[in-house]
């Protein structure tokens, strides 16, 4: 089973991109299925602050929440 | 394993692989520690977080050859090791093994016991004068100032060597009068951490080094040492995370000041591998292109 903690924009872009590897899905698969651009996925993947905002995690880690997730591959 | 591939150990864990590929070296995480420390943690390093997937071979290079020796040791390392390849840190790393300090091991945990208890005043004599004892310190630092590996114990101060866990303290140099270190030294008593940041500090000022207020903070498992709000080129705390608990731990020493290697003063030659993540220079004097 693969964990992790999400405390920046990457680790959640990190995150997606395992579960989606071993799903067995491209990026092109998820974002066809999700009606969105391969490039706005990628920029997820990689974190890119231009969708997520560091910011936002800056709140979250000061406010002492704690995000995680886990996936049963 | 080859030296084509390195099995990395951080504390007597198998953490990593180091390969060598077309392109430079490349890391990957071992799956034990993906599944123990879960994905993205920073247990490595704050550069190298854990991944699925190997990690950049930039990001690679700027760690671990950053864990090579450095100085005379590192042009002997040159010139003994037999790889003619245009990227032979994978080799590099490999031939120096034991010998890279802090809580990794290459290739393998080969912990022996430590030397002889230096004396305070030893032990800053070597701070002082490195020269003959450098080794690399695995930061984003190395290459930049003399650093000198020792261990601290219950007992005092040892030169550290063959792989054992250290200390790493940046010498002082001539112009840039600097003493920071992270601890390695694995113990299960919680304070002892902290305590030997302070100790190292103390040491810095019998050295006659200056340092400044200082935060010992948690990052992930482990404790670094930053400068905190005294002066202009004060940068380090700005690669340190608190850890999940958010608990730090402080050192304070009034009246103090400090320049960090992050720092870049004219006039100072660089020795070393690399700079800020590239490929810099090779061989002494080490003229940064």
């Amino acid at each position: 089973m693969a964990h992790g903690r999400i405390r920046s924009p990457e680790d959640l872009g990190r995150a997606i991109r395992h579960v989606r590897r071993v799903a067995g899905l491209t990026q092109r698969d998820l974002a066809d299925q999700l009606q969105v651009t391969q490039r706005w996925l990628s920029e997820i993947e990689t974190g890119k602050p231009k969708i997520l905002d560091a910011r936002l995690f800056a709140v979250i880690a000061m406010l002492g929440i704690t995000l995680e997730w886990q996936s049963d591959d | 394993m080859t030296s084509d591939s390195i099995d990395v150990d951080l504390r007597g864990e198998h953490v990593c692989v180091v390969t060598r590929t077309p392109a430079g070296a490349q890391w990957s995480t071992a799956p034990a520690a993906l599944a123990k420390h879960g994905l993205g943690s920073t247990v490595l390093t704050l550069g190298l977080p854990l991944d699925s997937s190997p990690a950049s071979v930039e990001a690679t290079e700027a760690f671990f050859g950053g864990l090579l020796p450095e100085g005379p040791r590192l042009e002997a390392l040159l010139r003994d090791t037999p790889d003619t390849s245009r990227d032979k840190l994978v080799s590099l790393l490999y031939a120096a093994g034991r010998d890279v300090t802090g809580g990794i091991v290459l290739p393998g945990p080969t912990i022996t016991a430590l030397g002889t208890v230096l004396t305070e005043e030893e032990a800053a004599l070597e701070v002082a004068n490195p020269r003959g004892y450098l080794a690399g310190g695995g930061s984003g630092m190395s290459g930049m100032q003399p650093k000198v590996a020792m261990a601290r114990s219950p007992e005092g101060w040892h030169a550290a060597r063959d792989g054992h866990p250290s200390s790493h303290i940046i010498g002082f140099h001539d112009i840039v009068h600097t003493c920071v270190a992270t601890s390695f030294i694995p113990c299960d008593d919680e304070t002892w951490p902290p305590r030997i940041e302070k100790h190292v500090i103390v040491l810095a000022i019998v050295a006659g080094g200056r340092v400044c207020r200082m935060s010992v903070t948690e990052a992930a498992t482990r404790l670094n040492l930053s400068p905190a709000s005294c002066g202009r080129n004060v940068r380090f705390a700005e690669c340190r995370a608190r850890s999940a608990r958010g608990r730090r731990h402080h050192v304070t020493i009034k009246d103090m000041n400090v320049t960090t290697a992050h720092d870049e003063p004219a006039g100072i030659p660089r020795r070393g591998w690399f700079r800020h993540g590239r490929h810099a220079a090779q061989g002494r004097d080490g003229a940064v292109p």
